[in-house]
C-alpha cells in the first residue's frame, strides 16, 4: 500500500508538472465553449437549454486529446520497459496512473465548470450535479482510455486510431451524464441517469486493470 | 549463475536470433557482439524477462525463469537505449518514483548520486540536462536497488570519458560482490576478462 501511495504521488505530480499540456487541453476546452454561442446563435434560451450538454461535448473532446499521455508515451520514453521490470504487479502501477489522471482530470473539469456555466448562462442548480457526472463519468472515460491506449502499444499503432475505436463507448457516458443534468435543470430527478453512471464504473472498473496490464505484457512479444 | 540453452527469439514472425547458449558465473561480465540488428537488445530483452523465447530457457541458478517471472523481475536490473526519464521532474523525484517500482529493498539515493557525479543536480529538472548527464541519471538506477543480475542496452551511449569511467567503477564494485552484467556494447568498456558473446543473427 505505500508503494502504491508513492507511486500515485509520482503520477499526480507528473501530471502537474505537464503545464503546458494541460494549457492547451484547457484552451481548447475554453475555445469551445466560447464559440457556441456563435454557432448556435445568441439566444439564451438555447444556450441554457444546451449548456450542459455542450459543458460535457467539449470535456470528452478533451479528454480523448489527453489519451496519449497514459501509456503511449510511457512506451516511447522506455518507462513502460522500467514499469514492466518492476516487481511491483503491473497491475497495481496501471490503477496508480489512471487514477491520477481520473483526479487530476476531475479537479480541472470542476474548476471549469464554473466559468463555462456562466458563461452559456446555465442555471446554478444544475451545477452540482454537472460536477457528481464529472465525477462519475471521468473514471470511465480514463479507464476506456487506458484500455485503448494499451492496445494502441501492444499493437504499434497510431494514437489517432485510438479515438475511432473509443468514441462509441463513450457514447452511453454523454448519453447519461447530460439526461442527470437534464433532469436537475427541469427540476426533476437526476438519480435514475447517475445509478447507470454509477453502474458503468462498476462494469469496467473490475476488469478494466487486468486487460491494461495484459495487452502491455503482451505488447512486447 | 546464469545459464542460456538454446534460445531462439521471434518477432512478427521473424526469427531475430536462434540457438543461442552460453553461462556466465557470478561475478561474470558477458559482452555480447553483433552487428547490427544481429539480436543484442532482443536478447537482453528476453534475459529480462520482457519478450518471452521461441524456443530455449534462460536458468538462474539452475531453475528456469520463466516458472517465477516474479522473481526474476527482482533480480534484474534492465537498462534499454531508452533513457525512461520524464523531462518535467527533477533528478530527485525520479529517483523517487525507482524507489516506489522497486518497491522494498535497500535504498540509497545519496551514494547513488553520488557514484554518478550527479550530487550537484539532483533538484535540477531533467529536461535541463545534457544527453550524458541523462545516461548517467538513467544508469543511477543501478546503484539505487541491490539485483544480482545486469542488463545493459548501450550504457555508455552518450557518456563522456568521466561518465565511462563511473559506470565501469559501479560494474567491478557489482561484480565484486558476486553480480552478473551482460552488457551490449560498441566499445568493451575496457573489461579484461570480458567473456564475449558473438551474435550471428537469425541467418534467414
Amino acid at each position: 500500500m505505500k508503494n502504491f501511495y508513492a507511486l500515485l504521488h509520482h503520477e499526480i505530480r507528473l501530471q502537474a508538472r505537464q503545464k503546458t499540456e494541460w494549457a492547451s487541453l484547457l484552451l481548447f476546452f475554453v475555445i469551445v465553449i466560447v464559440l457556441m454561442p456563435f454557432a448556435l446563435g445568441p439566444e439564451p434560451e438555447i444556450l441554457r437549454r444546451l449548456a450542459p450538454g455542450l459543458i460535457w461535448l467539449a470535456a470528452l473532446l478533451m479528454s480523448l486529446l489527453s489519451l496519449d499521455r497514459l501509456f503511449v508515451q510511457d512506451a516511447r520514453d522506455g518507462t513502460l520497459d522500467e514499469m514492466l521490470i518492476s516487481p511491483l504487479a503491473l497491475e497495481t502501477i496501471v490503477v496508480a496512473k489512471i487514477l491520477a489522471q481520473i483526479l487530476v482530470m476531475i479537479a480541472v473539469l470542476v474548476v471549469m465548470a464554473f466559468p463555462a456555466a456562466l458563461l452559456l448562462g446555465m442555471e446554478a442548480r444544475v451545477l452540482p450535479v454537472l460536477i457528481l457526472t464529472f465525477a462519475l463519468g471521468v473514471p470511465v472515460l480514463a479507464l476506456l482510455g487506458g484500455i485503448a491506449g494499451s492496445v494502441t502499444v501492444a499493437l504499434h499503432r497510431n494514437p489517432a486510431l485510438l479515438t475511432l475505436l473509443l468514441i462509441p463507448f463513450y457514447i452511453p457516458v454523454l448519453i447519461f451524464a447530460v439526461s442527470a443534468c437534464d433532469a436537475a435543470a427541469v427540476g426533476g430527478s437526476a438519480a435514475q441517469p447517475l445509478l447507470f453512471l454509477t453502474a458503468l464504473i462498476a462494469l469496467i472498473l473490475p476488469p478494466s486493470p487486468f486487460i491494461i496490464a495484459a495487452a502491455l505484457r503482451h505488447g512486447q512479444g | 549463475m546464469l545459464r542460456v540453452h538454446n534460445l531462439s527469439c521471434r518477432r512478427g514472425g521473424r526469427v531475430i536470433f536462434r540457438e543461442t547458449g552460453f553461462a556466465t558465473n557470478s561475478g561474470g561480465f558477458a559482452l555480447i557482439m553483433g552487428a547490427n540488428g544481429s539480436g543484442k537488445s532482443s536478447l537482453l530483452r528476453v534475459l529480462a524477462g520482457l519478450i518471452a523465447p521461441a524456443a530455449g530457457c534462460v536458468r538462474w541458478q539452475d531453475s528456469d525463469v520463466a516458472e517465477d517471472p516474479a522473481a526474476h523481475r527482482a533480480r534484474v536490473h534492465y537498462i534499454g537505449h531508452l533513457d525512461a526519464l520524464k523531462a518535467g521532474l527533477t533528478v530527485r523525484e525520479m529517483l523517487d518514483y525507482w524507489r516506489a517500482l522497486h518497491g522494498a529493498g535497500q535504498i540509497k539515493i545519496e551514494q547513488s548520486l553520488a557514484a554518478f557525479a550527479l550530487t550537484s543536480m539532483a533538484d535540477r529538472p531533467i529536461r535541463r540536462l545534457s544527453a550524458g548527464q541523462k545516461r548517467r541519471l538513467s544508469l543511477t538506477r543501478l546503484a539505487l536497488v541491490e539485483a544480482p543480475l545486469w542488463l545493459l542496452d548501450e550504457p555508455t551511449s552518450a557518456l563522456d570519458v568521466t561518465g565511462q569511467a563511473l559506470l565501469r567503477e559501479v560494474i567491478s564494485g557489482h561484480r565484486a560482490k558476486g553480480g552478473i552484467v551482460i552488457a551490449a556494447t560498441h566499445d568493451d568498456l575496457n573489461v579484461p576478462d570480458a567473456q564475449v558473446i558473438t551474435m550471428a543473427g537469425g541467418g534467414r
